[in-house]
């Protein structure tokens, strides 16, 4: 399987959420078709039989008792927002008027 | 007195604990070392000198000298996030955060006593093995090879910019991570120690994620004392990270002495891979006769999926990070690029703040993991993943510990390997393994190579049992 450059264009706008002018596009394009071609060497290994492994970790998670430990935060959590307004994160329109 | 600089970690507390030396004799040494050699290692992208005086001036004042590291002055990798002091993570998209909190590491640290210098550099979000993707401009290796005029090479990375700086003496220790080699790699090319603890050891409060499954902190020392010093106090369990385990800490300083008579050492033969220079072989060589005279037993071993971690890592981390990176859209933190849509606000906001590296990973990881190919990249990946494991536990049934070379070459020049991103992530060849298998492993310096550049021989173990790895090392490093 071979990446195209139309492909990441689609893959950075619509999934990635990153645009991308021509000459990084075409830069990427052929990075990417390396680094593909590295990958691809994983293909031939037999897994049959064998569980994906998510975590390296053997044991049990940790859970902690269900209590409220922390709040009244408003001010922290939007501190270090570009944008913000009566303690809200303020973006740009999302519903037009018509 | 001699220069406090030069002191290690173990040094250093020896002092402060016996009222020899003052934590601001300690803080002004390091600020003068760091004002004259910043300027051309660029190892710290934030220093936070004033706020370690203040601090060593308190502590001073009450004579305090208590704690596992009594106003030791160290670097903290600006993957850490620090209260009230900005967290980069060598990225433009974070250029401006602050955070409002403290990573549980750091806040181990300073709770016994560890006095922060600043902010050290690394690959931008980690991503990277010679510190050349920072935002915030490369770091300089202090160390020259044979025939070079000025310090023109790169200190490894991620870890770069705290490895350059414990290596030049800029602190006494510094911290890391390592998600493929972060610590490892950057410890062998400046010449200094580096563990990646096992997955689990440490908590990951607070650090700024790349690959979730992967990222681990340790310490980043002078010497195999400092770093089981160190290590003692970055871990243990977090309840703010249900991945960081419930064992009890051992004491790992107590434990050096042991002896390592009868340990079983494997040599995994799949560790020399093609194109490996033949110093490294040497190298390795003698750190088998070294262990070999100390009493230990060599056995050579195989781990037939050696060749594929490397591959299985560039499907997994990318996918992990380009999940993660998913929280830099401009909204709630980090920079923002102005645009008429929401839409339109996110791809140039992502698009002004990531550097090329981490668009590659992103594009990569969006990829592996999208509709149609998430089965045959992702899915696939992590089943190799299990078999690269499993090839290391039956291994441990039979040996104590893995020998084997860090890094396949030593530092290479900046500019070298940036060309082809795949040449680059071959750097990563021999401590991609045990990072795939969570395992606990190390890099001890191998002395210098036949250009006179540091080398590093790497000890990996089984899960959990990070105190025969360092006494192993530490025998290394009396031999050298």
């Amino acid at each position: 399987m071979t990446l195209q450059r139309s492909d990441i264009q689609r893959l950075a706008k619509k999934l990635a959420k990153i645009h991308l002018d021509d000459a990084e596009c075409d830069a990427l394009t052929l990075d990417v078709q390396k680094i593909m071609g590295l990958i691809e060497q994983l293909a031939p290994v037999h897994v049959d039989g064998i569980s994906p492994m998510i975590t390296p970790l053997s044991e049990i998670q940790a859970l902690r008792p269900d209590q409220v430990t922390d709040g009244n935060q408003q001010a922290h959590v939007v501190a270090n927002a570009p944008q913000a307004r009566h303690g809200f994160f303020v973006v740009p329109k999302v519903v037009s008027a018509s | 007195m001699t220069d406090l600089t030069h002191l290690t970690l173990t040094q250093a507390k020896a002092l402060r604990v016996r009222g020899e030396v003052s934590a601001t004799d300690l803080v002004d040494a390091f600020s003068a070392a760091i004002e004259k050699q910043q300027p051309e290692l660029n190892a710290f992208i934030t220093l936070t000198l004033e706020q370690a005086r203040q601090q060593a001036a308190a502590m001073d004042a009450q004579n305090k000298r208590d704690g596992l590291l009594p106003g030791l002055p160290i670097g903290v990798k600006d993957l850490f996030c620090t209260q009230g002091v900005k967290t980069t993570a060598a990225s433009k998209i974070l250029s401006s955060f602050v955070p409002p909190y403290e990573s549980t590491v750091t806040a181990k640290l300073f709770a016994q006593g560890a006095l922060m210098l600043g902010k050290t550099n690394l690959d931008e979000f980690a991503m990277g093995s010679a510190n050349i993707t920072s935002a915030f401009g490369p770091v300089k290796n202090p160390k020259k090879a044979i025939g070079d005029t000025t310090l023109c090479r790169v200190p490894g990375g991620s870890s770069g910019g705290s490895a350059a700086a414990v290596a030049a003496d800029l602190c006494l220790a510094a911290t890391g991570t390592d998600t493929g080699g972060s610590i490892r790699q950057p410890a062998a090319f400046c010449g200094i120690v580096g563990i990646k603890p096992t997955y689990g050891r440490c908590s990951r409060y607070g650090i700024v994620a790349f690959a979730s499954s992967l990222d681990q902190a340790g310490p980043m020392t002078k010497t195999v004392a400092d770093a089981a010093l160190m290590l003692q106090v970055m871990a243990g369990h977090d309840p703010k990270d249900s991945t960081s385990v419930q064992r009890p800490v051992p004491d790992w300083s107590a434990g050096l002495g042991d002896s390592v008579q009868g340990k079983v050492i494997g040599i995994p033969k799949e560790y020399a891979p093609e194109g490996i220079h033949p110093d490294i072989l040497a190298s390795w060589e003698r750190a088998k006769t070294i262990l070999r005279d100390a009493g230990c037993r060599l056995v050579d071993v195989s781990l037939p999926h050696t060749a594929y971690a490397l591959p299985c890592y560039y499907i997994i981390a990318p996918a992990e990070a380009s999940s993660n990176l998913a929280r830099y859209d401009g909204v709630r933190y980090g920079d923002r690029e102005d645009a008429e849509t929401l839409e339109a606000m996110y791809a140039a906001t992502r698009s002004a703040g990531f550097g090329a590296e981490v668009k590659r990973r992103i594009l990569m990881g969006t990829y592996v993991l999208s509709a149609g190919y998430y089965d045959a990249y992702y899915k696939h990946a992590q089943r190799v993943r299990r078999l690269i494991y499993n090839d290391f536990i039956s291994v441990f049934e039979g040996v104590d510990a893995l020998l084997a070379p860090t890094v396949p070459s030593s530092a290479f020049k900046i500019g070298e390997n940036q060309s082809d991103p795949v040449a680059m992530y071959l750097n990563d060849v021999l401590t991609v393994p045990a990072s795939m298998a969570g395992l606990p492993a190390l890099s001890v310096p191998a002395g210098l190579d036949s250009q006179g550049l540091p080398l590093g021989w790497q000890l990996i173990g089984r899960p959990f049992e990070e105190g025969p790895l360092l006494t192993l090392a530490q025998r290394l490093e009396e031999a050298v």
